[in-house]
């Protein structure tokens, strides 16, 4: 019987090419072709698309007597990391808010989820009212911020400081004042997802663990340390890099919070200029697609080896296997 | 033989269809506009094309209203894929911008430029014309002045007389404004902490962003001075920050809590037909130094014609345009304007007295401003060096840098895109 098992088991791995795509079945094929199909229009074509015109020179328009479009080469990878000031800024700024964003998101999310993993009906409560920002319409959620955040007496927080006699303070028009305002937007509607994770995590903990670490005498700190965190490694290393990546594409936000009146986006000497908005206001509002094509291509290289990083320094390469 | 009978039937059907279409469909032409702007822009449009309809019959005008935020990019994305308006207006510079990415018809191959050239003051046709450049892209369509806004009661409960004419009496009166107990004393509506906001004061103390042959002189010393007057605003005179205070001006001046306000003559638009029962509202030019002229920014919109329209659309659409400079044709667009508080302001300066919602003293104060006021840049690069320039005097503005080296900054922004 073994020995039959393990026949049948060479033989399958034995197929290669038009036999085991022939064995799945043509009906199979057929089904996936529509997602293929769209998935390769509409993913695969763009993506490769912006990758080529990452070396051009491009606006879409290309009247060869006035505004040819051609190769540049590596030029627009050179100009934006040698020449471009706002570039710069651009990550410089977005570098602070995904590092604050991520980090207090994935702390604010244990928190929670660790203060209402108990199953009660208050907790599951709560769950809900903290889940519930996730869900919310991500614009409609940042023009109430805007509401709130007003810096004439008319705005919410300043109407309430007024209370105790504190006079309006210009948060949008205070340039400290961005990237920790976006933080804290952002640990606003992310932390209730990520403590949806970290519960799943927590609950597929098995309590056996923790209760041989109560008669081995650990208290409640050593079975965090000792039991908890590394068993929730797998759920923070999704929750991390997750976080990072939209974290980095961060866009609603600046745009309609911190807009200038004329021909620019990022705010008051550029203090909530972010990579994805720039990356906008070059392809869209001065029609350099060549350039932003550029910018999104090092968006995405950084993005990959923070990631890349992330994975290396957690060991989790095996956890997620 | 089945074959051979379907594709006679279809070839059939084809020719029946191409040889039935009635004859005169083919004098039948649609010119569609894009109006930027909103809803009233585009019904202020619809009366000049409702003018042309009746004067040339056979021709309907499709007049559609796109938005400010992404109207130049909508253009670009029409010119991209050879498919929109015929016509479009948009902001003042993108006829320059647009153009020389190779998007737009040149007007002066089409006989618009020539015809409304000798109309429109001449710094203002010019602010449309790509410095060096041969071709025309944009003439202007409408006006939109810096103007100086004010109630007469605030000034007047404050100890004014008059509106300030020289910066001097503008500093001496916000002062008074601010000792009166005016909340906000001074405010910037239009092209606040922007080089849009701070145009009016460089050129009205003698400064300029570029001299005549382009060549960069935002940081002389007319231009330091005239930023840190610029400065006062914020520093001295309790101007809010952008994002601080919300962008309608109008309430707060009629409730006395602003004094004097920047914005636009669209407020001025708004006053006399939306508020026009109240009767304390002032507009007056925006001070010069003395010695110097009033000399207040230009904006508004230039109207092109796109270059993959066919030449008889391009024909079509040049006579359309000539049309709009028309004063009979004007002064229905002022009548539509007037019902949607939207007044048109025509770049004929003349033109200027077919608005009869404005009153004496304010037609006076726009056409007067008019003659000195300037249109943005002609020169190349300008349209990128915008973001870095606005940057730069927020550096000063908000920082800790000195206005020369915020003006420096500046100059070296706009010498890197020419």
């Amino acid at each position: 019987m073994p020995k039959s098992v393990k026949e049948s088991t060479g033989d399958v791995s034995r197929k290669t090419g038009f036999r085991k795509f022939s064995d799945v079945g043509i009906s199979t094929y057929l089904m996936l072709s529509p997602f293929v199909l769209l998935f390769i229009v509409f993913s695969v074509y763009p993506v490769l698309a912006s990758l080529r015109l990452s070396f051009m020179r491009y606006n879409a328009i290309c009247n060869p007597d006035q505004s040819p479009c051609g190769s540049v080469g590596f030029g627009n990878y050179a100009t934006l990391i040698f020449h471009d000031d706002r570039f710069h800024k651009a990550l410089s700024n977005t570098a602070i808010y995904v590092v604050g964003a991520v980090i207090l998101g994935m702390i604010a999310s244990l928190s929670l989820a660790l203060s209402l993993q108990e199953d009660t009906k208050s907790n599951r409560i709560l769950r809900v009212i903290f889940f519930l920002p996730s869900v919310t319409s991500g614009i409609a959620v940042v023009l109430v911020w805007g509401w709130v955040f007003r810096g004439d007496g008319v705005g919410l927080l300043n109407a309430m400081l007024s209370v105790f006699g504190v006079h309006p303070i210009e948060w949008l028009a205070t340039t400290w004042m961005a990237i920790p305002i976006l933080i804290f937007m952002s640990l606003w509607g992310g932390a209730g997802f990520g403590m949806i994770l970290f519960l799943a995590g927590l609950n597929s903990i098995p309590a056996m663990y923790y209760e041989a670490a109560v008669i081995d005498g650990a208290g409640p700190k050593q079975r965090f340390r000792y039991i908890t965190l590394p068993l929730l490694r797998p759920v923070m290393v999704y929750v991390g890099i997750t976080g990072i990546i939209g974290a980095f594409q961060i866009f609603e936000g600046v745009y309609l919070l911190f807009p200038t009146s004329v021909g620019s986006i990022g705010g008051l000497r550029d203090m909530a200029l972010m990579i994805v908005p720039y990356l906008y206001d070059s392809g869209f509002n001065k029609f350099r697609l060549g350039y932003a094509s550029a910018i999104a291509w090092v968006l995405f290289a950084i993005i990959f080896i923070v990631s890349m990083i992330n994975l290396k320094l957690t060991r989790s390469l095996e956890d997620l296997k | 033989m089945k074959r051979l009978g379907a594709i006679a039937v279809a070839i059939t059907m084809i020719a029946g269809v191409v040889f039935n279409t009635p004859a005169n469909a083919a004098a039948k032409q649609t010119l569609t506009v894009w109006a930027t702007g909103g809803d009233a822009d585009a019904a202020v449009m619809k009366a000049a094309g409702k003018a042309f309809e009746d004067a040339n019959p056979g021709v309907t005008v499709k007049v559609e209203a796109i938005s400010w935020g992404d109207g130049y990019a909508k253009v670009l994305a029409a010119a991209a894929a050879k498919k929109g308006p015929d016509v479009f207006t948009g902001g003042l510079s993108w006829g320059i911008s647009a153009g020389n990415k190779g998007a737009l018809a040149d007007l002066r191959a089409l006989g618009v430029a020539n015809y409304v050239q000798p109309k429109v003051p001449a710094q203002i046709y010019k602010a449309l014309v790509g410095y060096k450049s041969t071709k025309v892209y944009a003439v202007p369509f409408d006006l939109t002045l810096m103007m100086m806004f004010y109630d007469k009661t605030t000034l007047k409960n404050a100890g004014i007389t008059s509106a300030p004419a020289t910066i001097d009496d503008f500093n001496a009166a916000a002062a008074k404004l601010k000792t009166a107990g005016v909340a906000t004393p001074v405010y910037n509506e239009w092209g606040n902490a922007d080089w849009l906001g701070f145009f009016s004061w460089l050129y009205s103390m003698g400064g300029s962003l570029y001299d005549a042959k382009c060549n960069v002189t935002i940081n002389n010393s007319k231009g330091v001075a005239a930023l840190t007057q610029y400065k006062k605003l914020y520093t001295d005179f309790g101007a809010p920050k952008p994002g601080v205070a919300d962008w309608s001006m109008n309430d707060n001046i009629k409730q006395g809590k602003y004094g004097i306000g920047f914005s636009g003559n669209f407020q001025a638009s708004s006053y006399y037909t939306y508020y026009k029962d109240y009767k304390n509202w002032a507009a007056a030019p925006v001070p010069a130094a003395t010695g110097s002229k009033s000399v207040a920014f230009i904006g508004g919109r230039g109207i092109s014609v796109m270059g993959y329209a066919s030449g008889t659309q391009q024909r079509l659409a040049a006579k359309f345009i000539k049309t709009l400079y028309d004063r009979s044709v004007v002064r229905q667009m002022n009548l539509v304007g007037a019902a949607q508080n939207s007044i048109f302001l025509s770049p004929v300066i003349d033109n200027a007295d077919t608005i009869d919602a404005y009153p004496a003293d304010v037609l006076k104060t726009i056409k007067s401003q008019l003659k000195d006021a300037q249109g943005p840049p002609n020169c190349n690069g300008w349209e990128d060096s915008q973001a870095g320039v606005t940057t730069a005097l927020q550096s000063f503005l908000f920082g800790t840098a000195t206005a020369k080296a915020a003006l420096d900054e500046a100059a070296a922004v706009m010498k890197s895109k020419l």
